[in-house]
């Protein structure tokens, strides 16, 4: 009686291969994923640190968006993944700098705490990139301390949709989606962005 | 057609994405590190969540399943009780139990052979001459 019972409990061919079928799709998935985290990993770290003037700030910003879209929304559709990354990425940025906030509130006053932006110091910037040449180094560096200085000084979301649109290429749909707003809001928020830069990086931009 | 602003803001919008673009490129081999560890971090979060996970369908599925096994289980129990059989006769495995169970019978157990030769003589003394 029980070995029939046990018998007709173990699962039939079609099942057995469907349950295979399904772990071959995960493990599709899981490639298509590391692909995808590979492509705006880097990006995402640059525009991360721009917000947050922090380089291992930005880069736990970054890993805690990368596990948030990779437990939550591995299953939606590849060409999501992108604006919703964003998203992810946009609020942790915000959560951070509300706590940065509130923690200058609380202990600004506190003699030493001065301002923990990376260019009091972060010992790997020192180390030299790949293959440009010191000068040109040098200007890369002077240029994009130019362009960051001019970036931070822009309201959040003109800057989010900066980045986004020009610095990561998401269209004004994958960028409303990312932000969180029509797609009217993205381009006038992009617009104010490129005039308020335009006239903060001057004639030689 | 383009004002003399939209000709400027274009430029502005290409040598800005120039530069950040070179940064990218420049990140040094910390950074890179950080961000594949970061990586690997989220692909096994990814893989962990899809462990537990089974597929939609196989949740209805098994469900039923389970519920049939119940049902059959109870059925079958249900009939041994109705005829008694549970109650006045048990079976040859529990019998098993009983006895390795009783700590009185532990010396009977050890001389099997001798009551079992007790028992060929005594059916022999029985029979009638």
């Amino acid at each position: 009686m029980f070995d029939t019972l046990v018998q007709s409990a173990s699962l039939p061919a079609p099942f057995g291969a469907a349950i295979v079928h399904a772990e071959d799709r995960t493990l599709d998935q899981i490639q298509s994923l590391n692909k995808f985290l590979a492509s705006v990993e880097k990006r995402a770290f640059q525009i991360a640190r721009v917000s947050v003037r922090d380089a291992d700030e930005a880069l736990d910003i970054v890993q805690d968006a990368m596990i948030k879209l990779a437990h939550s929304y591995p299953d939606r559709p590849e060409q999501e993944w992108r604006p919703l990354f964003y998203r992810i990425l946009n609020n942790r940025i915000r959560d951070w700098q509300r706590r940065r906030m509130v923690r200058n509130k609380l202990f600004g006053w506190l003699p030493g705490n001065f301002g923990d932006d990376e260019e009091s110091g972060d010992p790997y910037e020192s180390v030299p990139g790949t293959d440009h040449g010191p000068s040109e180094q040098l200007m890369l560096k002077s240029a994009m301390v130019t362009l960051q200085a001019a970036l931070r000084e822009l309201p959040t979301r003109q800057q989010q949709a900066f980045c986004l649109r020009n610095f990561e290429g998401l269209d004004v749909a994958q960028t409303a989606l990312a932000m969180r707003c029509s797609e009217g809001s993205v381009k006038t928020h992009y617009s104010r962005a490129v005039h308020t830069l335009r006239e903060k990086l001057g004639d030689s931009w | 057609m383009n004002t003399p602003d939209d000709k400027h803001d274009g430029k502005l919008e290409q040598q800005t994405r120039t530069v950040f673009e070179r940064q990218v490129a420049s990140l040094d081999a910390h950074t890179l590190s950080r961000l594949n560890q970061a990586r690997q971090a989220a692909l096994d979060a990814a893989r962990k969540n899809k462990a537990i996970a089974m597929p939609r369908w196989l949740m209805p599925a098994s469900s039923v399943a389970a519920l049939a096994l119940t049902a059959v289980i109870a059925l079958h129990y249900s009939r041994q009780l109705s005829s008694g059989d549970v109650v006045t006769q048990s079976s040859p495995a529990l019998e098993d139990v009983e006895i390795v169970a009783a700590a009185d019978d532990i010396d009977l157990l050890q001389d099997v052979d001798f009551y079992d030769s007790l028992d060929s003589v005594d059916a022999g003394d029985s029979e009638p001459s």
